[in-house]
């Protein structure tokens, strides 16, 4: 699946499901969202990636549902951006949806014996989200996963700062009781003395668990980069098959990404 | 334009799942107790084999360290479980199992296991006190970079095993030592914590303890071995 929606900043992405998952019959359990600059509302980017174990039985609606909160706030208080305001509201929404879908989608037996602690586990997920416009660039992150921008011919930067170490697969989530506090934001605010990012690359941890160490992947971003930049129908129309051939020969993951990038000043 | 899709450089590798196995074969083994561990690693293998295939997104490698008088390599470098083939080790000696922890610490630091490793998994099998300086060498293996994020199981052969060591190597607060009280237990523990830990490795949790369901397990076994009346070793 992708779709490109047409801009000054030009946002996509493509999702794969993952070959365990094919294997296993589980759905895609990442989700993704792009929006479209449109008069006032800023370009949006999110990706999100439901945890696989068996107590998250219901991740991939809480990946589904993390995106749209996410898009749905930041393109309304993209212009109040003070991140943990941002987050606690993303938040706030992801858990009153989730509630929703719980009421709506009562758990059968077989599921009940899955829950345990904290109550909204069934749908955990992790959560990366940019909401960009003329004048302010706003990051959010819970969670694993990658989120780096690109300014001109410089490096590659990780926009956020790494959360605490996890051991194995174990990863921050929107189910935890204190999500608030492993969110990670930045808002930056754009003027002349400061270069602007032109690139924003998102991406649920699948990608990056199949390179062989963080530099081969930087290296990999930064060559998606000059392809997005240099025909960008071009590398919407081969992201899906990337990623298949990146979970494959990699992580065997669910694997997701969307990225932006600026066409104009 | 380069295609996206020309992907010959990619640095793309699976990561790492580095199963190591500590094996006594101090004296106290000799006889139908090493006879029973080789029958299970022979039995085991091609299970272990079965459930790599079964997560190929997973590059599982085995070593196996043997300790008595010394502590050695009996599989020395991570091979790929397809290509492991079990060779009968023998009793005979001490229980340095001080030495083997230094010798699995070194095994664990960054530079022998680079790139992206998911958490190792240590099964350590004993059947009686440790013989050399064990608290020395549990210092020097929780000091190496992996050993905290291994998945850290153990057997205990037979009734004189040194529960409290084995739990102190373990630490983790309800995953407990298996009990091998005759051969049966020992065959049926070893395929457990060799293929157990490998079928979760690659499920993301925000579970508050992954270790939790291999926890469980051990509880189990705690209760089945209580109820067990034919203890033979």
């Amino acid at each position: 699946m992708r779709t490109e929606v047409r801009t000054r900043w030009r946002v996509g992405g493509a999702s794969v499901r993952g070959p365990s998952h094919v294997r296993s019959g589980a759905p895609n359990q990442d989700a993704w969202l792009c929006l479209d600059e449109d008069g006032a509302r800023p370009v949006v980017a999110a990706v999100s990636d439901g945890h696989g174990a068996a107590p998250h039985f219901r991740s991939h609606t809480g990946a589904a549902i993390a995106v749209r909160a996410a898009a749905a706030i930041m393109e309304t208080q993209i212009n109040d951006a003070d991140g943990a305001d941002m987050a606690s509201a993303i938040l706030n929404r992801w858990r009153a949806d989730v509630r929703a879908d719980m009421a709506a989608h009562p758990f059968s037996d077989a599921e009940y014996a899955l829950v345990g602690e904290p109550p909204l586990a069934p749908y955990g997920a992790t959560l990366i989200a940019a909401g960009v416009n003329a004048g302010v660039l706003a990051l959010l992150q819970i969670g694993d996963g990658d989120l780096l921008l690109g300014y001109g011919d410089a490096p590659i930067e990780r926009a956020l700062p790494l959360g605490p170490a996890l051991v194995g697969e174990q990863t921050f989530s929107l189910c935890q009781e204190d999500a608030l506090s492993w969110f990670h934001s930045a808002v930056l605010w754009r003027d002349a003395e400061r270069p602007w990012p032109d690139f924003v690359f998102m991406a649920t941890d699948g990608v990056s668990k199949s390179f062989q160490d963080d530099s081969a992947f930087r290296a990999e971003v930064a060559r998606l980069r000059a392809s997005a930049f240099a025909d960008w129908g071009r590398f919407l129309a081969e992201a899906p098959d990337w990623l298949s051939t990146v979970s494959s020969r990699g992580s065997g993951d669910d694997a997701t990404l969307c990225v932006a990038i600026r066409t104009a000043p | 334009m380069t295609s996206l899709l020309n992907m010959d450089q990619m640095g793309l590798a699976r990561r790492q799942l580095h199963v190591i196995l500590a094996l006594d074969c101090s004296g106290s083994m000799q006889g139908d107790r090493i006879a029973s561990l080789n029958y299970a690693l022979r039995t085991t293998l091609p299970e272990l084999r079965k459930v790599a295939e079964e997560n190929p997104e997973i590059d599982v490698r085995l070593r196996v360290l043997r300790f008595s008088t010394e502590a050695e390599w009996h599989v020395a470098d991570p091979v790929p479980v397809a290509q492991a083939r079990w060779t009968d080790l023998a009793a005979g000696g001490e229980t340095s199992m001080g030495a083997a922890l230094r010798v699995i610490g070194k095994a664990l630091s960054a530079d022998a296991m680079p790139g992206r490793q998911l958490p190792p998994v240590i099964v350590m099998a004993s059947d009686g006190y440790p013989t050399d300086d064990w608290e020395e060498g549990l210092a020097a293996f929780f000091a190496s970079d992996h050993a905290a994020s291994a998945t850290r199981l153990a057997i205990a052969i037979g009734g004189e095993a040194d529960f409290e060591v084995l739990e102190r190597f373990i630490r983790h607060p309800s995953l407990r030592p298996l009990r091998a009280n005759n051969a049966s237990d020992l065959v049926r523990h070893i395929k457990w914590a060799t293929t157990a830990p490998v079928k979760t490795a690659s499920s993301p949790t925000n579970a508050p303890d992954p270790l939790a369901p291999l926890a469980q397990r051990t509880a189990q076994e705690a209760a089945r071995a209580k109820d067990v009346s034919d203890i033979i070793w």
